[in-house]
C-alpha cells in the first residue's frame, strides 16, 4: 500500500477580512487574480470527529503553479480554522495535495501517526480532509479527491494568474461561466 | 517602474536539525530527495542594516515546481533565522522569489512599507534580500537574483524530485542523473 497522492498544490493562509488579504497579495506580492467563492456550501463536514457545520468563505488564486487559499471563517463554530491553531495573521494554515484515492492515502496517514481532523465534501461530492500529527509541529495537511469539474476550474485560474494584468484584484466569474 | 519579481518558487522553514525534519518530508509528505548545502559561503551578509556573519546549512527539496527549504543556523548570531521571528516548529518562516532586477524591486517594496532586513551575496554574485512588513499581513519576502548556475543548480534538484524513488531521503548533486 503506498499513498497516492501528488505534490503540494495549495498553501491555504486564514485571514479576518478575504479583502484585506487580496489587497496584500496583489499589490505586495504580485499575486493575483483572486475568485472569492463566497459562504462556500459543503457536504458532510465533521470537526474533531463530529457533524458540524462551518459558515467561511474562501479566495483562490496562483503564484507559479502553487494555489494561495484565503480563507475567512464568518461563524465562531469550532474549526481547525479558529481553535485548533493560533493563527497569526500571514501564517501558513495548511498544505494541500490532490490525490485519486483519499481512502487508501488517510489509512495511510492514520498509520503513521496523523489524525484526521477536519472534512468533508463538495457539492459535486469531491471530498476533503485535514490531518495534522499529535505533536502539531508542522503544517496542517489536507488532501483532496476533486471531480473533474473541480480540477478543471483550478486550472481556469491557474491560467488567469498566467495571463494576469497585475492590477485587477479580483477574477469575474464570468470567466468561468 | 513595476516589480520584475515572477512567482513564488520556494516556501521555507527554519529547523533545529536536518534528520528529523528531512525524514518529516520524505517519509509523511512524499517530498524530495533534499540536497544538503551546508555551512554556506556567503558573502556581504547583513542583518538589520549591520555587517553579520553567520553560520548555517540548508536543505533543499521540491515538491511540483516549489521548493522546500529547511534552514538550520549554527551559531548564536541575531538574524531573521532566529531573532526575528518566533520560529515554532513546522510555522512558515519565508516564501522567496526570483527576479532579475533586485535593486528595482527592493525599492518598489520599501516604497510600499517592507524593511529590507537581512540579505547578502552567494560566491557567484547571486544576491538575496529578505523583507517584511510592519503589519504582517502576509509572509515574510525573500528576493532572489540568481546566477545561471544557481537557476542550473535549482534545475537539477527539481529533475531530481521528479524522478524521486520515494526512499532516498538525502542525495548529492553528483548522484542525480540529468
Amino acid at each position: 500500500m503506498e499513498k497516492k497522492f501528488g505534490p503540494i498544490v495549495q498553501m491555504g493562509f486564514v485571514v479576518e477580512s478575504l479583502d484585506e488579504g487580496i489587497e496584500f497579495w496583489t499589490k505586495k506580492m504580485n499575486v493575483g487574480p483572486f475568485i472569492k467563492i463566497e459562504d462556500v456550501i459543503l457536504m458532510d463536514q465533521y470537526y474533531k470527529g463530529k457533524p458540524t457545520n462551518l459558515d467561511f468563505s474562501g479566495a483562490l488564486s496562483y503564484t507559479g503553479s502553487m494555489q494561495i487559499e484565503l480563507i475567512a471563517q464568518h461563524c465562531d463554530t469550532p474549526s481547525i480554522y479558529n481553535d485548533y491553531v493560533n493563527n497569526e495573521k500571514g501564517q501558513l494554515h495548511h498544505l494541500c495535495a490532490l490525490t485519486p484515492d483519499i481512502e487508501n492515502d488517510t489509512n495511510i496517514l492514520e498509520s503513521q501517526g496523523y489524525i484526521n481532523l477536519q472534512g468533508g465534501k463538495t457539492q459535486d461530492n469531491a471530498k476533503f480532509a485535514y490531518f495534522d500529527t499529535p505533536e502539531k509541529e508542522r503544517p496542517i495537511f489536507e488532501l483532496a479527491q476533486l471531480s473533474e469539474g473541480g480540477i478543471a476550474f483550478f486550472a481556469l485560474i491557474e491560467e488567469a494568474a498566467k495571463n494576469w494584468d497585475k492590477k485587477t484584484a479580483l477574477l469575474k466569474a464570468d470567466v468561468i461561466l | 517602474m513595476e516589480k520584475k519579481f515572477g512567482p513564488m518558487m520556494q516556501m521555507a522553514f527554519v529547523v533545529e536539525d536536518f534528520d528529523e525534519p528531512i525524514e518529516f518530508w520524505t517519509k509523511k509528505m512524499n517530498i524530495g530527495p533534499f540536497f544538503k548545502l551546508e555551512h554556506l559561503n556567503v558573502k556581504d551578509l547583513y542583518y538589520m542594516d549591520k555587517p553579520v556573519n553567520l553560520d548555517f546549512s540548508v536543505a533543499i527539496a521540491y515538491t511540483g515546481n516549489m521548493q522546500i527549504e529547511l534552514v538550520n543556523q549554527h551559531c548564536d548570531t541575531p538574524s531573521i533565522y532566529n531573532e526575528y521571528v518566533q520560529n515554532e516548529k513546522g510555522v512558515l518562516h519565508h516564501l522567496c522569489t526570483l527576479t532579475n532586477d533586485i535593486e528595482n524591486d527592493i525599492k518598489i517594496l520599501e516604497s510600499q512599507g517592507y524593511t529590507n532586513l537581512q540579505g547578502g551575496k552567494t560566491q557567484d554574485n547571486g544576491k538575496f534580500a529578505y523583507l517584511n512588513t510592519e503589519d504582517r499581513e502576509g509572509p515574510m519576502l525573500e528576493i532572489a537574483q540568481l546566477s545561471k548556475a544557481g537557476l542550473g543548480f535549482f534545475d537539477i534538484m527539481h529533475e531530481a524530485s521528479k524522478k524521486w524513488d520515494k526512499k532516498t531521503a538525502v542525495m548529492n548533486l553528483g548522484e542525480v542523473r540529468l
